[in-house]
């Protein structure tokens, strides 16, 4: 398959994942490039924009819902002596994956990492099967503090506490980078190797954080593996991504496969 | 995106929103594995199987060059692919994991090279080299 340069064509998995913004810097570098003179690829991408247009005018993704949800339920229903929990299960990893049916904002990819990694019954404590690690972020209040949720809208000078939940993972690395390309290490504070996570339901960070007032958004990365790992590679996937992204985060740190990652964002939002 | 996916191996609209259902329902049974990078990824191999066994299923002749090589690929590892070649493929039950068919759909219909399948599946690219040779040489004995 040749394109119009004469090169390999670029295939449409990886044209998808760059609308997706999950490719890596160096995909992202070769795809842009090609795409300043290569009009096949410039239409390609084009067809794929007004494709997204037609199947949500034709509100595909509704019907799609409410097609899932029923089934979800039934084999939930059928699955569980507790269905509840698992239909709720369902709703929340819904509640994000429809969109990509049709493809979908960098934004909703961002928070895959987050969502699927908070699926937790809320009143019992109860842990259920699937459980992964996951990010959790405190804000400071008058009266004490308020748990945030994902993509929540937060301003400059708010403080804010971070928590991780290991799910059976032993060490970890939290950092984040912000709209101006500031990275930000929370966990391990220094050090070369990822540090020793603890087992809880929710452990938090020694260390509170003011917001700065870095532009658009805030974005907690949590990389854990059951190995001792070196921070490094992260520390630099951070800086290299951070330096890429202004207006919107990466989905995910471009990190070894062994790794893995969930992520938790903060929208900026300015006082007037 | 995976709508998009499931029209373009099925090419047809009604059977390729069905099979986006699937496509989700297959996620939510497997939702844990989202923890990886590039779930869009993980999205597009799942859609690619759901409508590789549709098209090994519809039970009619493929009607295009592409929808025969599909049909091919589709009808390589499971039983039941087709009657006639029901021994040799019960033979081959077992012998190929489901990725081998994503894998032959992402290198010959998809156009990636070797290297960007190895990426996409987390194999080397010998593995993916050796997947491609072997599903080939069954593909070949069934059809002799």
């Amino acid at each position: 398959m040749k394109s119009d340069s004469g090169k390999a064509a670029i295939p449409d998995l990886l044209l998808e994942r760059y609308r997706l913004n999950e490719v890596s810097p160096a995909e992202r570098t070769e795809i842009e490039h090609r795409l300043r003179d290569d009009e096949t690829l410039r239409r390609r991408l084009d067809e794929i924009e007004r494709s997204d247009e037609a199947i949500r005018a034709m509100d595909f993704t509704a019907s799609l819902a409410a097609q899932l949800q029923g089934r979800a339920a039934l084999n939930a229903a059928h699955d569980r002596p507790h269905p509840g929990a698992n239909s709720g299960a369902a709703r929340r990893v819904l509640r994000w994956a429809l969109p990509l049916a049709v493809g979908v904002t960098a934004m909703v990819v961002v928070v895959i990492g987050s969502r699927t990694g908070s699926l937790r019954p809320g009143s019992t404590g109860e842990r259920i099967k699937g459980l992964r690690p996951s990010l959790s972020v405190f804000r400071q209040t008058p009266q004490g503090s308020e748990a945030l949720t994902d993509g929540v809208a937060a301003r400059p000078g708010d403080v804010v506490r971070v928590a991780y939940q290991a799910a059976g993972q032993s060490y970890g690395v939290i950092v984040s980078i912000d709209g101006r390309g500031g990275v930000t290490m929370h966990l391990p504070a220094t050090g070369r190797e990822a540090a020793r996570l603890r087992s809880g339901d929710r452990v938090l960070l020694d260390q509170a954080y003011k917001l700065d007032d870095a532009p658009r958004w805030e974005c907690f990365y949590f990389v854990t593996a059951r190995e001792p790992f070196d921070m490094q590679p992260v520390v630099e996937a951070a800086k290299r991504e951070a330096a890429l992204h202004r207006t919107s985060p990466p989905a995910t740190l471009p990190l070894s496969r062994g790794l893995g990652q969930s992520t938790f964002v903060l929208r900026k939002e300015h006082r007037p | 995106m995976v709508l998009r996916r499931c029209r373009q191996l099925l090419r047809n609209g009604d059977e390729a929103a069905d099979a986006c259902q699937d496509v989700f329902l297959r996620l939510l049974e497997n939702r844990g594995r989202l923890y990886a990078g590039h779930p869009s990824s993980l999205l597009y191999r799942i859609a690619t199987n759901v409508c590789l066994n549709r098209i090994r299923d519809r039970g009619r002749q493929p009607e295009t060059p592409d929808e025969e090589l599909l049909y091919r690929i589709a009808s390589a590892e499971t039983p039941g692919g087709g009657s006639d070649a029901r021994l040799l493929l019960d033979r081959l039950f077992g012998r190929h994991p489901e990725s081998s068919r994503t894998i032959a759909v992402l290198h010959f219909v998809d156009g990636l090279t070797l290297e960007q399948v190895a990426v996409e599946t987390g194999l080397s690219v010998s593995g993916v080299r050796k997947r491609l040779r072997r599903l080939r040489r069954d593909v070949a004995e069934m059809e002799r």
